[in-house]
């Protein structure tokens, strides 16, 4: 719950306030500096709460719901609903959820991690300063990279969680 | 801080996680040829423990070297944006699944 609906949620719905934040930031240099400063202290904000939301997220996946997930079952149990890993790799119609969903994932929701601290630190960087159009420019595609990789991965949790739910 | 400087310490920044980001898809992607054994660190979650604390291990000393290096150096921030996104694409690649599949 913590983990997918609190924390990876808060950061899917906080992209586009980041995203608006960024797209106005040439509107808030030409408004002048108090505009400028109030819009650069706010996408810092916004960046920082969502890479603390998704690293506190990948935490507790990390070390609580994947342990539970991958918990193998005593020898002879037949009744795998407390044993997701099991569950899903038992049925051929369902392994892929555990072969390609829950593979991906493990693994490539650390790359948006990084790259959202990336943009945090970018971001609080430019406070009281104009940051140049090519920074913006990356800025805004590490946003786009990462609000598609957690957007990705969010879908795949939501077709694991309806087969294996973790109890 | 002038643009320059600005724009090196963006520049560190965005390099030092995209070769994070590389280290895991490239750690993912040699875990499952069975090419590479990362350590177990945390037994209840296997080795991915490992996997990320190599990932972090790559992403903290190359953001620590590459923001000195980039202070005492002019950069071209378009070529390290390049690279940065090449280094995100091809970890990205490394933690798909279907990759490693083709591979293996």
């Amino acid at each position: 719950m913590l983990h997918g609906m609190a924390f990876t949620g808060f950061v899917i719905i906080t992209f586009s306030a980041a995203a608006y934040c960024l797209w106005n930031l040439p509107l808030a240099y030409a408004a002048g500096e108090i505009h400028q400063n109030k819009q650069t202290k706010h996408l810092s904000w916004i960046t920082w709460l969502m890479a603390i939301a998704l690293w506190l997220s990948l935490l507790i996946a990390l070390f609580i719901v994947f342990p539970q997930y991958r918990i193998a079952p005593p020898q002879g149990q037949t009744d795998l609903t407390h044993y997701p890993r099991y569950l899903l790799l038992k049925n051929p119609n369902t392994a892929w959820l555990h072969t390609f969903a829950m593979e991906a994932k493990e693994h490539m929701a650390w790359i948006a991690a990084l790259i959202l601290t990336a943009v945090a630190s970018m971001a609080s960087s430019s406070q009281h300063k104009k940051l140049d159009a090519s920074v913006r420019s990356a800025m805004a595609w590490l946003l786009i990279i990462s609000f598609g990789i957690v957007s990705f991965l969010g879908l795949l949790g939501v077709f694991v969680n309806k087969v294996a739910p973790i109890y | 801080m002038n643009h320059s400087t600005q724009n090196n310490t963006a520049a560190a920044t965005m390099l030092a996680a995209s070769l994070g980001s590389f280290a895991i898809g490239l750690v993912a992607f040699l875990a499952d040829l069975k090419l590479v054994n990362p350590p177990v660190l945390y037994t209840p979650a296997g080795s991915l423990s490992g996997k990320v604390f190599i990932m972090l291990l790559v992403w903290l000393v190359a953001w620590l070297i590459l923001s000195q290096l980039f202070k005492r150096k002019s950069v071209n921030f378009q070529t390290v944006t390049k690279a940065s996104f090449l280094l995100i694409v091809l970890g990205i690649l490394g933690t798909f699944p279907p990759v490693w599949h083709i591979f293996g």
